[in-house]
């Protein structure tokens, strides 16, 4: 791992550093052991706590909630980004009465918490839309509102003589937005993006609130069933799901930020300006 | 057609459209039906003061605490991380992927039920809202790490150089040259983390709470409940655009700001 704020070693640093490792690696372990040592002495993790695991159905059902979570939020993501889309093309728009509605609508649903938009809709419109429209809903209407702001910082980091080459060609607006600005404002803003899918992954588990059957509901079911009564190892199994799940998101999010930098790496001689410039915002940004 | 003319035209039938939209908005709503729902101003003066003296005031309360907290664990973490002993980049890096990874509704579930059973004698100031208050600032600690430590790393090297040829010790290098600046580059961020942290508090119902703990949300559920109508949570909201959009104004105006001086 290489830092900014730390020179290469000398033979007496490297000791202290492997003194403190040591002291800090015993300190962990030992902090570990006593919090596993707790919660088996609680009986909070001792085997029959784990049995539900191997049951066929209790599985299938957690199966089943994680893969209602993920559709929900597939629904929600996709509703996102053409929310997204079209009001980032509102705010930019030239025409005073797209463009304001839209700032309305933007910085509206990104100031209210998503708990209250959730009760909110839920409340007045479930007979129609029920648990699932009510989540998917709101989801749209807070991470859209997000991705709105992404997407127009996205174009608006688009160098500007992009635009400009495009008009002296002959597009109008709409021509340059969809065909110049858009497609480079998504490479560059492609790890934004991703981060906000995870946003709204994570935030599917507030269907919880409103009874959707999601994951957590699920889990909850397990634990709070006199049968089994393991909240800590069920909240580890789902603790672990999810991780692993967004863990990978994010990773893909670095990825693909890496990629585009070497990428913009090798167009350096092509379009030296603005490449550097891009550069440095994703070193920031990062 | 001349394109001036068609895009002037273009304009006109926008103009129009939206004209008809807010008209057939207002014809086909069912007014009465949306007054005495949402704005039953009965219902909203009854509300007064305690929406005010209680549930916004502790919205308040609860963020600063959170954002403290997660303020001093999320620049421990952050060193943590760029630190040259491996173990504490270890255990920050996986305490961050954790947290990062979790929803937080999840979390504040886990510290306000979970956690006690395990651990009887674990007990926070605060009962179970004194707990979710706990988990929001893990939950915090791990974003605001990952946003210092961007802008740590977003220092010139030259500066660390710089400092470090002085005679300057690494500790005192950090502490005087590269948190300074890093601060500085990562306000606009940080107060994006502020507005989140004030939205998340909404999740510590979930933790269960007293009647002087609640804050906008649950404060807001229960007189809608209380009521069987839903201007309580119209007028939630309300207070929350009051309390985030001059941060949200306030982040614009940093970013540009930060963009001309560059």
């Amino acid at each position: 791992m290489s830092s900014v704020l730390f020179e290469e070693p000398g033979p007496k640093t490297r000791a202290r550093h492997r003194t403190w490792a040591v002291l800090g690696s015993i300190v962990i372990l030992a902090f570990l052991a006593l919090v596993i040592l707790k919660l088996w002495t609680e009986g909070a993790i001792t085997p029959d706590k784990w049995s539900f695991l191997t049951m066929p159905s209790i599985l299938l059902g957690l199966f089943e909630a994680l893969l209602s979570t993920l559709f929900a939020a597939a629904i929600a993501i996709v509703l996102s980004v053409v929310f997204g889309l079209i009001f980032a093309a509102g705010r930019l728009s030239r025409v005073a009465v797209i463009r304001w509605p839209s700032i309305l609508v933007i910085e509206f649903f990104r100031a209210v918490p998503l708990l209250l938009l959730i009760f909110f809709i839920f409340l007045v419109y479930s007979d129609v839309l029920g648990a699932l429209g009510s989540l998917v809903i709101s989801l749209m209407l807070y991470n859209g509102s997000v991705l709105a702001e992404v997407f127009r910082a996205g174009i608006l980091a688009v160098p500007k003589g992009q635009a400009e080459a495009g008009y002296a060609i002959g597009m109008n607006r709409g021509q340059v937005l969809r065909l110049i600005q858009l497609p480079q404002a998504i490479r560059t803003m492609l790890p934004a993006i991703i981060s906000q899918c995870v946003v709204a992954l994570k935030d599917t588990a507030l269907g919880f609130t409103i009874a959707y059957p999601g994951f957590v509901r699920e889990g909850e079911l397990i634990f709070t069933s006199t049968l089994y009564n393991n909240p800590i190892a069920v909240g580890i199994v789902l603790a672990a799901v999810f991780i692993a799940i967004n863990y990978s998101l994010s990773r893909l999010a670095v990825y693909l930020e890496g990629r585009q930098r070497a990428k913009m790496a090798g167009q350096q001689g092509m379009d030296q300006t603005a490449s550097t410039t891009e550069a440095t915002d994703a070193n920031t940004g990062a | 057609m001349k394109p001036s003319t068609r895009r002037r035209l273009f304009r006109a039938v926008l103009y129009v459209i939206f004209l008809v939209a807010v008209a057939a908005l207002v014809i086909v709503a069912d007014w009465e039906t949306i007054a005495t729902n949402f704005l039953d101003l009965g219902v909203a003066a009854e509300q007064f003061p305690t929406i005010i003296t209680t549930a916004a005031k502790n919205v308040v309360i609860y963020t600063f605490i959170a954002f403290v907290g997660g303020l001093i664990l999320g620049l421990t973490l952050a060193l943590m991380k760029l630190s040259p002993v491996a173990p504490y980049r270890w255990v920050a890096t996986a305490y961050i992927e954790t947290f990062r990874g979790l929803p937080a509704l999840l979390v504040i579930f886990g510290f306000a039920y979970a956690v006690p059973i395990a651990f009887t004698e674990w007990n926070p100031p605060g009962g179970s809202t004194g707990a979710g208050l706990i988990a929001l600032i893990v939950v915090s600690a791990a974003y605001i790490a990952e946003t210092i430590r961007a802008g740590i790393e977003a220092v010139p090297k030259g500066q660390v150089e710089a400092a470090r040829s002085l005679g300057m010790r690494p500790s005192w290098t950090m502490i005087s040259v590269v948190l300074p600046q890093a601060f500085r580059i990562i306000t606009p961020p940080m107060t994006n983390e502020l507005v989140i942290i004030i939205k998340d508090t909404s999740l510590l119902f979930i933790a269960g709470m007293a009647l002087g703990d609640r804050e906008l949300t649950t404060f807001a559920r229960d007189a809608v409940s209380q009521h069987a109508n839903s201007t309580p949570l119209v007028m939630a909201a309300l207070l929350y655009l009051v309390i985030t959009l001059p941060l949200t104004r306030l982040v614009a105006r940093l970013e540009r700001h930060n963009q001309r001086s560059r």
